[in-house]
């Protein structure tokens, strides 16, 4: 449309001639334009989508059987209670962390609040190994403090309490890093009509802070829920490997795969995949329809 | 007016880090006036105005609600209505509860029954003239339509002062004047006692009882619009309502001179010496060399709203003064001319 | 009436209506202690018992040196290779209208949805010299399991949601209006594209690129399956630590952890210099 408005009135052509298409001057040429979704769309299919499908294609190698059969096994059903468990503790303590710490962070004015968020991202930068490694360091037998628990029959490492806080670990700053752009962009001044109209700190959070948030709190909730599902090498570091006892899902994939029993860990593997797609589905919906609401500087439409 | 003191402000201090943001104020609100608090952005009056609230906390002083000092009073408990500048209405409420609201933040045992406060934001939907529009967002409102919406939401707790902070700051021209004239016949009708707070000094003016000037952090004047632009009793006051003219004086015997010749302003007793004198657009006349008070060439002129405006460059001093003048023929740039001064004001150098 | 006392100029925090601050902060910083902060110490305490020197012998150590080496080596590599393909692909998905747009953009984050394991062995089995794709290299006499470039190909997945990410935001911001000002000017699109839209980009592509690279360096568990784990060629720095703690060699694990934190934070430290440095110049991140 553009490209015939701006064609330049020259000297008269014969008419059975095209008109001359002009480029936008705002984008690249048709060629160059494919080209590139193509360099695009090919990288990202050979490098993300292929291995989704291959998770699939191998979990069905050998036919449904086989792969309901990977599910048939006790200690896949309790591998998936535990992952369960361990989602079911951890997203919640990192909800009510990241809202409280968003509120203390977005609401006032503080010195070292930098600090404080740098603080918060911290797991983010550590590598999943040492994230599990710190908590050996602590609880372990040769750890700070965990000869004297263990003595008290208090057992962290090896079993579940330090499953779930290796997975509390590495989700840390999810809701937080979500809310505090969000809350900080949504200031104050909601809150503050609430209060001259009457109502309690708690009651202006439930009724004024909360509705406002509630998008960017189900999305960050949602990506939480899917690291804390899927987390790998933390975990791993912690659990000590105990079939039917301290596996979750990711690490029981791990082990039916170097007992090259391929079709169960890809079988294994297709349902955290699945979580996965579920997880990418219900993101793009949310970032879609609740942009605005989800994220600071989104722009609305 | 006159009423009797409704909010009394006293020796009220604050800082910001370390920028001072007011100074030993002190200010009567009396009862059922409206009270505009005018100055230039940074002058105070935001903060002033969230003080009375409960939203801010003055280093010192007090503020005293009707005889009872409320200075330590949490917001919820000082019954103020107070509407934001950008009206801080809940998105994802509707307008009826967003009047509602309020009420229904209540404890249960003082909390209205659901058909009073139905009735309750009837009522005043009607009063902001929006009777339909209870089911409707404030994203499908217009931004006039939510600034009622946000005056009709603090009306409805019934306050002891209404508080507006710069209400019509983000609005259109025209919707500012319509709603200007809207708030005024609201006020006469409720006889609400309200503060609000504005840099634009027409508004002001136009709007209120009375009209506190502030800069700086201090209260420079408070009067009726009349008095302040009567008697303004500084250089700043004069200056912040309106154009002005400032020129070299000297004040000798209550008379005031411009470069040697007698003007008709008249000088406070006392006032001797080298002043400045600041006269406004319409005090200056255009006049022949030997009356003239100050010389120039023009350099511009204009119409505007059936008046002439003359951009005249001063002689020697390269400053350019703008006089008003009704029945002027357009002037040639370049026209040396004479100009007289008509009346004005003194104030020391 | 006594005056009250004038409060100190300068506090900790402004003084604000909003209730809850004690609390929140306080929970705040209880928790981040416990969970994050106080195992992060013992890391801390741990490696100081060790010393400079005892770091460094195990640094100098020659497992260790080239697993370290790897680490760093292929990650910087496919950070690179993330950052350009990345920047190609937040540029198609944000200038260029096409059927399943909104797909492919979702695409990208799958990289963050997935468990590591999961792409960990659906890499291996994509490019195990019977996979799909490694049948094909193989043709090429190109060995991609079990090798570097495994672990490559594993760190290139892994980051490239970042190097997108962080580009993506800014490519949307861009004003059309410089272009068509760039275009007005009498510049060409190549021109303009080099001098007036690049230029802006680049702290976002160089915070892209130490993010991706970051989580490279860390990354295990889409690594191991098809890295193949061979000491001296193709063990990576967070495998080493795990085989360091499973035969209770705590002090080498630490050591080793150690300076992978230590990276972290360098890297943490430019990329707050890169966004401070945008912000100074370009008035945004």
């Amino acid at each position: 449309m553009s490209s015939l408005a701006v064609r330049a009135p020259g000297p008269s052509r014969p008419t059975s001639q095209p008109a001359p298409r002009t480029a936008s001057v705002v984008t690249e040429g048709g060629f160059v334009r494919w080209l590139l979704i193509a360099v695009a769309i090919g990288f990202l299919a050979l490098f993300l989508v292929l291995p989704l499908v291959t998770v699939f294609v191998q979990a069905f190698a050998k036919g449904w059987a086989a792969y309901l059969a990977a599910f048939t096994e006790a200690d896949a059903h309790s591998a998936i209670r535990l992952t369960l468990i361990a989602a079911a503790i951890a997203v919640p303590f990192n909800l009510v962390f990241g809202v409280a710490a968003a509120w203390a962070i977005a609401k006032f004015e503080f010195k070292g609040k930098n600090l404080l968020v740098t603080l918060i991202d911290l797991p983010f930068s550590v590598s999943p190994v040492v994230s599990g490694l710190i908590y050996v360091l602590v609880f372990g037998a040769q750890g700070l403090i965990g000869p004297w628990l263990i003595e008290r029959d208090v057992q962290i490492i090896f079993a579940i309490p330090g499953i779930v806080l290796a997975t509390i670990f590495v989700t840390f700053p999810f809701v937080a890093r979500q809310l505090i752009p969000l809350m900080q962009e949504q200031g104050t001044a909601e809150e503050e009509a609430a209060l001259t109209l009457g109502a309690s700190g708690w009651h202006a959070f439930r009724t004024v802070t909360l509705p406002n948030i509630r998008w960017g709190l189900l999305y960050s909730v949602l990506l939480c829920n899917a690291r804390a599902m899927g987390e790998f090498g933390a975990v791993s570091v912690v659990s000590g490997h105990i079939r039917g006892l301290t596996n979750t899902l990711p690490l029981h994939v791990e082990i039916l795969y170097n007992e090259y029993n391929f079709v169960a860990a890809f079988a294994v593997a297709s349902l955290l995949a699945g979580l996965a797609l579920v997880t990418l589905v219900i993101k793009s919906v949310l970032e879609w329809r609740y942009s605005a609401d989800i994220a600071a500087g989104a722009r609305r439409h | 007016m006159g009423g009797s003191t409704a909010i009394r402000v006293e020796a009220l201090s604050k800082t910001f880090d370390t920028a001072a943001v007011l100074h030993d104020f002190s200010l009567d609100v009396r009862a059922g006036e409206l009270l505009a608090l005018l100055g230039p952005s940074g002058s105070g009056k935001t903060t002033l105005l969230r003080i009375i609230a409960g939203l801010d906390f003055p280093d010192r002083g007090r503020i005293i609600f009707g005889g009872d000092d409320a200075t330590q009073l949490p917001v919820q408990q000082r019954a103020v209505g107070f509407v934001f500048q950008h009206y801080a209405l809940f998105k994802h409420m509707s307008v009826a509860e967003n009047i509602a609201y309020g009420l229904n933040a209540r404890r249960r045992s003082e909390r209205p029954a659901k058909a009073e406060i139905k009735a309750r934001v009837g009522d005043l939907l009607d009063l902001i003239k929006l009777s339909g529009f209870a089911d409707r967002y404030p994203s499908q409102l217009s931004g006039g339509q939510r600034q009622r919406i946000a005056l009709a939401r603090a009306l409805a707790v019934e306050p002891r002062v209404l508080l507006l902070d710069e209400p019509f700051g983000a609005l259109d021209a025209q919707v500012r004047k319509d709603l200007r004239r809207w708030l005024r016949e609201i006020h006469d009708r409720t006889g609400q006692t309200t503060i609000f707070v504005t840099h634009d000094q027409d508004e002001a003016l136009e709007l209120s009882d009375r009209v506190a000037v502030l800069d700086k952090g201090r209260l420079e004047q408070v009067g009726t619009p009349d008095e302040v632009q009567e008697n303004p009793v500084s250089a700043t006051v004069l200056k912040f309502l309106g154009d002005t003219i400032e020129v070299e004086a000297l004040a000798r015997d209550g008379q005031v001179f411009v470069q040697g010749r007698a003007t008709p302003v008249v000088a406070r007793p006392g006032l001797v010496g080298p002043v400045k004198l600041y006269a406004r657009p319409w005090q200056l006349q255009f006049a022949e060399a030997h009356e003239a008070h100050l010389h120039g060439t023009v350099r511009s002129s204009y119409r505007t709203q059936g008046r002439q405006r003359i951009e005249v460059d001063r002689e020697g001093e390269g400053k350019t003064v703008v006089v008003e003048a009704s029945d002027t023929a357009r002037l040639a740039a370049g026209l040396p001319v004479g100009l007289r001064i008509l009346g004005g004001y003194v104030f020391a150098d | 009436m006594a005056e009250p006392p004038l409060r100190p100029r300068r506090r900790f925090r402004q003084p604000s209506v909003i209730p809850g601050f004690g609390l929140t902060f306080g929970y705040t910083l209880t928790v981040l202690s416990l969970i994050v902060l106080l195992p992060l110490a013992a890391l801390v305490l741990r490696a100081s018992q060790l010393g400079f020197a005892g770091i460094w012998e195990v640094a100098t150590d020659s497992r260790v040196a080239s697993a370290l080496r790897v680490s760093f080596g292929i990650s910087l590599l496919a950070a690179l290779v993330a950052s350009v393909f990345g920047f190609i692909v937040a540029w198609v998905l944000t200038r260029y209208d096409f059927p399943g747009r909104r797909i492919v953009d979702a695409v990208v984050d799958l990289p963050f949805a997935l468990p590591t394991a999961v792409a960990g062995i659906a890499l291996a089995a994509l490019y195990a010299p019977n996979g799909l794709v490694g049948a094909q290299l193989a043709k090429l006499g190109i060995e991609a399991a079990y090798t570097p470039l495994g672990i490559f190909i594993a760190m290139v997945f892994i980051g490239l949601p970042f190097a997108v990410r962080t580009v993506q935001p800014l490519i949307v911001e861009i004003d059309k209006e410089i272009e068509e000002a760039s275009a007005t000017l009498g510049a060409g699109r190549w021109h303009t594209l080099v001098k007036v839209v690049l230029p802006p980009l680049i702290p976002a592509v160089l915070t892209g690129f130490a993010l991706a690279f970051a989580r490279g360096v860390g990354e295990y568990g889409s690594i191991i399956f098809i890295a193949g784990n061979l000491p001296y060629v193709s063990e990576i720095a967070p495998l080493l630590i795990v085989i360091k703690l499973s035969e209770f060699d705590y002090g080498g694990a630490c050591a080793i952890a150690t300076i992978m934190l230590g990276i972290s934070f360098v890297t943490l430290l430019a990329i707050n210099l890169i966004q401070a440095w945008s912000r100074r110049r370009f008035g945004y991140v």
